[in-house]
């Protein structure tokens, strides 16, 4: 193509793109700030104070921001509107607060707590009132907390209801049918670490696989991720020698991205048909998506001398953000899932990370 | 200093007093010619003193620079036009691919640019070795050497000083300073860290600390905190952890961890050289380098106390060891040999002088 077909190509489709995304911007991770991006203008709204910020994530609906950030006595979480506003902190005596993550009905922030001593554990927050609970039970360590957003999970885990499986899962449904439930990476050990999926529930941490796999400890689970309806969870594992996708559904776990190099940080498009992911199967770290259904994957955003990560889906799947280096400056872009020409949606010397598209208001 | 009676003949130690005294000398009334008059990096960012190249006569080396120059090697009053190969990087860099004249003499050489009728020069930056060790050579490790931290009758500089005049009169053929360089990201205290760095009469490698973390100072002086490199049957990766969250999971680390890993898989060891290790750290960065696939060996300061004997990082796989800090006299000598990275004592063979404070010994 060329400059000026490009050029046209590339201004056709920057006016094709908007909404709002959540973002971080700062190459100094140390002076890292939370901000708010109109795709459509380029405005950036901060919304953090730019003290380690910690990646965004938005409540159902879009219209609070949760984000970590370093306060005077460790991590705290931030919550505000897009526009900064309407502030609400929150924080422990004593603990570093990361890795923030709302429940489908927004009415609850999980997120992993750390004191001197105690490793990570789970305490959610009652996002209206501020209070607080750890998860989990006691001495249960875990990381990187996501909601499962139904109980149905449980229920493909286990369709039979006299199975010993059955029998373990009874309490556990029991709680998080009241108070919902928790899907994390649980680390296990203390000289010798491991990571496992676990679910969390009030009082009790229960490691996922083994209820379904043998020597499922011997491997390192991470980065897990519920689909919107709470069906089906992507997660990777060392399982087969490098790092791989899984997908735990109705038809029990298959291994969907399968190569010999890694994949990594599965994360559903919101028709729960399709998985956005990093692999280096052509080198250099690229996005890739896979449907689901078939393990058929196809490349999204790969570039030759330079990285592409941390794939967001738009509202509706329209566009997959990602970052990318190409330009020497990490910086922040759009492409249509199918791949084709990218749109840059952030500019400057500053870095642009963690992209996260703004949901679209729920209807009542 | 101890000594291994079984080591082969050091490196160089014929030339190593003399080279030496030559660098000492002609440092002093070169090192405001090389680089900027502030010592921050100029056209020519890799490699440099903290990141050099090793080469044998013959063989090449990748540069990194602004701009497309003419590059020239210089070893004493000798100087070897260069006739790289040049290839685009994103930011508007260029990469030189440059062999190295069969008749460069063992020893440090410096990179000479130039462009538009300005010459850069980068002293230190290339290392010719008539060959590499196969089984067995020595690493000296500095950590923690808080350039402008004056809490010693002796200056910071002198006590640094005198530890490198250590490793200059014994076996070393590499030397590793693993972060905490300055006491608080200064440029000035980057300055007097590189004076002090210049007196070595070996390569040497340097990484960023928490301490070093001021803004993009660290950058600014060394171009880059995440590279690797080989040295005979080994490779090493150097990484960063200075941040308050180490090991930053958003940026651009974990892509270039995972292709570096990769690319020192075949070799005999594979060494991580890094600030800090921390459980709380990125996960990534610890499964990528301890769990997927596991680094032998990771040198680190940070605690200013030695590693217990023993000390493996928490997933149980890596062989963690820890220097104290340079600041208060300390430094350490591995022999690296077909058995593994084998520690020598801990020493402390400068005198620092009484502490300001009135106390005794090396703060805890």
């Amino acid at each position: 193509m060329g400059f000026s077909a490009s050029c046209l190509a590339a201004a056709l489709l920057l006016g094709a793109v908007s909404g709002e995304m959540a973002f971080l911007t700062g190459s100094d991770p140390g002076t890292r700030r939370a901000a708010v991006l109109d795709t459509a203008t380029g405005a950036v709204t901060p919304v953090g104070p730019g003290a380690s910020d910690g990646a965004p994530v938005w409540a159902p609906g879009g219209a609070r921001l949760a984000f970590s950030t370093k306060g005077e006595e460790g991590l705290e979480i931030w919550v505000t509107g897009p526009d900064g506003g309407d502030r609400r902190v929150l924080r422990l005596e004593k603990e570093s607060l990361s890795s923030p993550r709302w429940s489908a009905d927004g009415a609850k922030i999980a997120c992993i707590a750390e004191g001197p001593g105690t490793g990570g554990r789970v305490v959610v927050f009652d996002a209206a009132s501020g209070e607080s609970a750890f998860w989990g039970g006691e001495g249960a360590r875990a990381a990187r907390p996501v909601w499962l957003p139904s109980t149905d999970l449980m229920q493909a885990l286990d369709p039979e209801s006299q199975s010993e499986t059955a029998e373990k899962l009874a309490p556990l449904k029991e709680e998080a049918l009241r108070d919902g439930a928790l899907l994390a990476a649980g680390i296990f050990g203390d000289k010798r670490i491991s990571t496992e999926l676990v679910l969390v529930t009030r009082t009790q941490t229960v490691p996922l696989l083994p209820l379904l796999v043998k020597d499922s400890a011997r491997f390192a689970e991470w980065s897990v991720e519920s689909d919107r309806k709470g069906r089906q969870i992507a997660y990777e594992s060392n399982d087969g020698g490098d790092r791989e996708l899984f997908v735990l559904g109705r038809r029990g776990i298959t291994n969907v991205s399968n190569h010999r190099a890694a994949d990594w940080n599965p994360v559903w498009s919101d028709d729960y048909q399709w998985l956005a992911f990093e692999s280096f199967r052509d080198g250099r770290r690229g996005v890739y998506r896979v449907l689901v259904g078939t393990g058929n994957v196809l490349p999204v955003a790969v570039r030759e001398g330079a990285d592409c990560w941390a794939p967001a889906w738009a509202p509706d799947d329209e566009w997959i953000a990602f970052v990318s280096d190409e330009e020497g400056v990490p910086r922040i872009y759009a492409v249509a899932p199918e791949g084709g020409e990218a749109v840059r949606l952030t500019d400057g010397k500053e870095w642009a990370l963690a992209p996260a598209w703004r949901p679209k208001p729920e209807k009542d | 200093m101890t000594t291994n009676p079984s080591a082969p003949a050091p490196l160089f130690t014929p030339l190593r007093a003399v080279l030496a005294a030559l660098l000492f000398s002609g440092l002093c009334q070169g090192t405001a010619a090389a680089r900027g008059a502030d010592g921050a990096l100029g056209l020519i960012r890799v490699p440099n003193n903290g990141m050099p190249a090793l080469v044998t006569p013959g063989g090449s080396f990748e540069a990194v620079l602004l701009g497309e120059a003419e590059l020239r090697l210089a070893q004493g009053d000798r100087e070897w036009p260069l006739t790289p190969s040049w290839t685009s990087l994103p930011g508007g860099r260029r990469a030189a691919v440059c062999a190295v004249p069969a008749d460069v003499s063992p020893g440090p050489c410096a990179l000479r640019a130039t462009a538009d009728g300005v010459t850069d020069e980068n002293l230190r930056s290339v290392w010719v070795f008539a060959e590499f060790p196969r089984e067995h050579y020595v690493l000296a490790h500095l950590s923690d050497t808080h350039i402008g931290k004056e809490r010693y009758a002796r200056s910071s500089d002198d006590i640094n000083r005198d530890l490198v005049a250590e490793v200059n009169r014994g076996d070393a053929a590499l030397l590793a300073v693993t972060g905490d360089l300055t006491e608080n990201g200064d440029p000035e205290q980057f300055r007097r860290f590189l004076a002090v760095l210049d007196t070595a009469a070996v390569p040497t490698f340097v990484c960023a600390g928490n301490h070093d973390r001021d803004a993009d100072a660290y950058e600014r002086f060394f171009d880059t905190s995440t590279y690797m490199f080989t040295f005979g049957r080994d490779g090493f990766l150097v990484y960063d952890t200075r941040e308050y969250l180490v090991a930053d999971d958003d940026g651009p680390q974990n892509g270039l961890l995972y292709r570096f890993r990769r690319a020192l898989k075949p070799g005999r060891w594979s060494v991580g050289l890094t600030h800090r290790h921390e459980d709380g750290m990125g996960m990534r960065a610890q499964l990528l380098l301890h769990v997927d696939e596991p680094i032998d060996f990771l040198l680190q300061g940070h605690t200013h106390t030695e590693n217990e004997p023993g000390q493996r990082v928490p997933w149980g796989t890596t062989v963690q060891y820890i220097v104290p800090a340079a600041i208060d006299g300390h430094l350490r000598l591995f022999d690296v040999t077909e058995q593994g990275v084998i520690p020598r004592a801990v020493e402390r063979p400068v005198e620092t002088g009484e502490r300001k404070d009135g106390r005794r010994g090396p703060p805890r």
